[in-house]
């Protein structure tokens, strides 16, 4: 029985150990490619933003408060008619899916990091058995 | 550590503590064993299949609610497999299989043609002799009266007895 119990338990790590390698590769290669999608769109949308001179629409912000409220919807409006909009959401995009992967990481931190200790020792313990 | 409740056992494997699984799996693994080895006479088939039963709840652990009892679904995912095993070794002849149409009826009957249709019936005998001449199916079919797929059924049925007939006496 102990060899049996000694195989169920070699299956599982290894169904484990290529399970956890396998996520973690996938999801350090969507974190990566997203991180740099995410920074070349944004510095590609801010060179953009600079070269139109977007921002010095909101030098208004600068003005008295009843002028602000006068001209705000007329400034926002060429704001948004001047940004390209198919590169903000491929931004957004980018950005929403580092978020998500982060976010995923941080709340199952704790989880992987138990899961590796266990895969570890376990190989570990296999490989001086071995020896 | 061998106090622990399956519960605990359980939450602590769904937390990421993999190296509890080693407690359910001494637990439970001689309850499964005897329960596949009743069921199975070969020690190395049902060994596989305990293995398998183990992994596949090691998959669903994720989804196991942790208040239920795990060995009843233990002995359910045995059934399961069980069946899956006797499934996959039922022996069945499906209707393109070589037996019977890849033979003609000169190596049907090159043991010993006349023992063969000695151990026919009239109408099967009279079947397989209107075979042996030439006649086609369809006129077969007309000779007997009867619609063309119920006498293909009979030739086939009729084929697949002579083949045991034969492989019982070789």
């Amino acid at each position: 029985m102990k060899k049996l119990e000694d195989k169920i338990l070699k299956k599982v790590y290894i169904l484990e150990t290529k399970k956890t390698v396998t996520s973690s590769v996938v999801k350090t290669l969507v974190f990566v490619l997203s991180g740099l999608g995410a920074f070349l769109f944004i510095q590609i949308l801010a060179e953009e933003f600079f070269d139109m001179k977007t921002f010095s629409l909101f030098e208004i912000m600068q003005e008295d408060g009843e002028v602000i409220i006068k001209h705000i919807g007329g400034v926002l409006s060429s704001v948004f008619q001047e940004i390209p909009i198919s590169m903000v959401l491929i931004t957004l995009f980018f950005i929403v899916i580092l978020m998500v992967v982060s976010l995923t990481f941080v709340r199952n931190f704790g989880k992987i990091r138990h899961r590796t200790v266990s895969l570890f020792k376990f190989w570990v313990k296999r490989e001086k058995k071995q020896l | 550590m061998q106090d622990k409740s399956d519960r605990e056992t359980l939450l602590r494997i769904k937390q990421g503590y993999i190296d509890d699984y080693t407690i359910l799996v001494h637990k439970y693994t001689s309850p499964i064993f005897r329960y596949v080895s009743s069921r199975l006479f070969d020690k190395m088939e049902a060994e596989d299949l305990v293995q398998n039963v183990f992994i596949s709840f090691y998959k669903a652990i994720e989804r196991f609610d942790e208040k239920k009892k795990i060995l009843p679904y233990l002995f359910e995912i045995a059934k399961n497999e069980l069946k899956m095993y006797y499934r996959s070794h039922k022996e069945t002849v499906t209707l393109d299989d070589q037996i019977g149409y890849g033979q003609t009826e000169e190596t049907l009957y090159q043991t010993d043609k006349a023992a063969l249709l000695k151990e026919l019936n009239k109408e099967q005998k009279n079947i397989m002799q209107m075979l042996i001449d030439g006649y086609s199916y369809k006129d077969i079919a007309t000779k007997l009266h009867k619609p063309l797929n119920t006498t293909r059924t009979l030739i086939r049925r009729i084929r697949l007895s002579l083949i045991s007939k034969q492989h019982e006496k070789t």
